[in-house]
């Protein structure tokens, strides 16, 4: 399958959906322009198709374009194994937005997302876990955004190694950690 | 007398030897039955991609050998190959033999640190002894070609650092030469093992399409079945001159992850011997006045030539405004950069899509039901390296 024939048949299911689209260095880029639900069944309809069916989705990421309105630019790499096909989606989004999170369509949007949360901030509507990933759960800012400084907000210093807190995913009462006895005393 | 049941919570890692690492993993435990796990990564996050945005093209190439540090020169060839595609700049055939021929060195390399722990981890002491001693021999021709062992950092944008020696040529000559022997020899360690197969069938068995849908690429995903492989699905750097093989699973398990594995041994010494014997000749390096370097030949006896290396050297070059995404076949699964430019000679934006940060998170799939030393096997089955996971 080569880009035009991918794009005819995107465009022809959901002629709205698409708003621009461009074909630089050989692959198809789209941008797209529909939020919420509408989204998500665009999203489940590029994996589902039987023609496209976009099976993997390599990556989440995102690109801060700041002062640029709007400023995000959520970026989905979907391959299909089958077509041998990429399709790289845009989702331009200004900063005070949420994305619909599509985990529940591929797995690993679960951690792809999370990760565009934790360096650049955006936020993911219905995930099953959005926390931090990278970074550890006390860490303020995001910082692949452009107004992060290269090094970070303060000095290694003043960093209080001690009171940082080692998080449980697991947080419910019954799965608290066992205690083991100290042997010393 | 009432009797209560309840779970318990154990903490593997961050320093647990078996993790490769510094993975830590939350188990919720039943008696010796795990019910959930949950992987916590990041102890190893060091920022490349913020890192990437204030250097030039040239500087990035050294983060790229620490990402995953067992198989630095896949890495490189990935990096390179996208600000390539982006300069749209073409590369001599024996650069890109050269290439090639780097890439599957290190492509073996990782795969015999991973047979060596994996192995170590389930208990079979012998084979590290093995893959490390041949290991051994890969690392002293990467060292003959760039001067570095572990982390060559040999490709340039445009081409590779220096032409290779006639010595190379004969060390990998000797090297394609002994490593049939030697891979019959691991597989005679292991593959009939009755204990190994105990240890690793129907272990961690994930079909094709939850392999794919949790982002699983690579030996990992062949191993399931899909024979999805950059190399041969989007051929770079010259792949479809060499006649190779993808070997894929069946049952999904580790032991078809293990044998997969296995099987890309005997493949990628068929490329370098490929690729050794139908050594192009020819320049070494694309010749683009503004993007690269001039050969040392020249700059010693024009002053043009020097100008121009010390400005590349020391400015950089300017990438040009655009977005692509490029992937190559990494020792782990598609290893792939996303970079924008903006006109200036840093990145506007690098995101380095890490095979080994999908693997894990299929991780808490597999492990589910399974026993606390599996969760051993399973670590070592999906070959991931924290380098590559953290960034």
């Amino acid at each position: 399958m080569d880009n035009n024939q991918a794009l005819a048949a995107i465009t022809q299911a959901y002629p709205q959906a698409v708003s621009a689209t461009e074909q630089s260095y050989g692959q198809l880029h789209i941008t797209t322009n529909v939020h919420g639900d509408d989204f998500l069944s665009f999203m489940r309809f590029l994996r589902d198709d039987a023609t496209l069916s976009y099976t993997l989705l390599s990556d989440v990421t995102a690109v801060d374009w700041t002062p640029n309105t709007p400023r995000f630019d959520v970026i989905y790499i979907l391959y299909s194994v089958r077509n041998e096909h990429r399709l790289i989606m845009h989702l331009p989004i200004s900063e005070d937005s949420t994305v619909p999170s599509v985990s529940g369509i591929w797995h690993s949007a679960n951690w792809g997302e999370r990760e565009v949360y934790d360096l650049m901030g955006i936020y993911f509507d219905n995930h099953p876990d959005m926390r931090r990933i990278l970074t550890w759960d006390s860490f303020e800012g995001h910082p692949l955004r452009k107004d992060f400084p290269l090094h970070g907000n303060y000095d290694v210093d003043d960093f209080d190694f001690l009171t940082l807190e080692v998080n449980s995913a697991f947080s419910s009462e019954s799965d608290q950690p066992c205690q083991i006895p100290n042997a010393l005393e | 007398m009432s009797t209560q049941t309840k779970t318990m919570l154990l903490n593997m890692g961050p320093h647990h030897p078996a993790t490769h690492g510094v993975l830590r993993l939350e188990l919720e435990l039943d008696g010796e039955t795990i019910r959930r796990a949950h992987p916590h990564v990041g102890y190893l996050h060091r920022g490349f991609e913020k890192m990437a945005e204030h250097k030039t093209a040239q500087q990035i190439i050294p983060l790229t050998d620490r990402l995953d540090y067992a198989a630095a020169s896949v890495n490189n060839l990935g990096l390179c190959l996208t600000v390539e595609k982006l300069l749209g700049l073409e590369v001599p055939k024996r650069a890109q033999y050269i290439r090639v021929i780097m890439a599957e060195l290190s492509r073996i390399m990782g795969h015999q640190l991973w047979l060596g722990t994996h192995a170590l981890d389930i208990g079979a002491m012998t084979p590290i002894f093995y893959a490390f001693a041949d290991r051994e021999l890969a690392m002293e021709i990467t060292e003959e070609a760039s001067g570095y062992r572990l982390t060559p950092s040999f490709l340039r944008v445009g081409g590779v650092a220096k032409d290779i020696t006639p010595e190379f040529v004969r060390k990998v000559r000797e090297y394609v030469k002994k490593m049939p022997k030697a891979i019959d020899g691991y597989h005679q360690l292991l593959s009939q093992n009755a204990i190994w197969m105990k240890r690793t069938k129907g272990i961690g068995v994930i079909d094709a399409d939850t392999a794919l849908n949790y982002g699983m690429t690579g030996p990992s995903l062949r191993g399931s079945g899909v024979p999805y492989d950059v190399r041969k699905a989007a051929p770079y750097s010259c792949y479809n001159d060499f006649d190779f093989q993808v070997p894929v699973g069946q049952d999904g398990d580790s032991y078809d992850r293990y044998l997969v594995r296995m099987e890309e041994f005997t493949q990628s010494v068929r490329i370098i011997e490929q690729a050794i014997e139908n050594m192009p000749s020819g320049p070494i390096m694309a010749d683009n006045p503004w993007s690269t370097n001039p050969d040392l030949d020249s700059v010693r006896h024009n002053v043009d030539d020097l100008i121009r290396r010390f400005k590349i050297s020391s400015q950089g070059f300017a990438l040009p405004s655009g977005e692509t995404y490029y992937a190559v076949e990494g020792a782990k699964g598609e290893l792939g950069f996303y970079l924008v430019g903006n006109g200036e000679t840093h990145p506007y934006r690098l995101k380095i899509r890490s095979p080994c940060y999908y693997l894990v998170s299929a991780l808490p799939y597999l492990i589910e039901g399974h026993m606390i030393a599996d969760v051993i096997t399973l670590i070592g089955s999906i070959d991931i390296v924290l380098g590559e996971v953290d960034r």
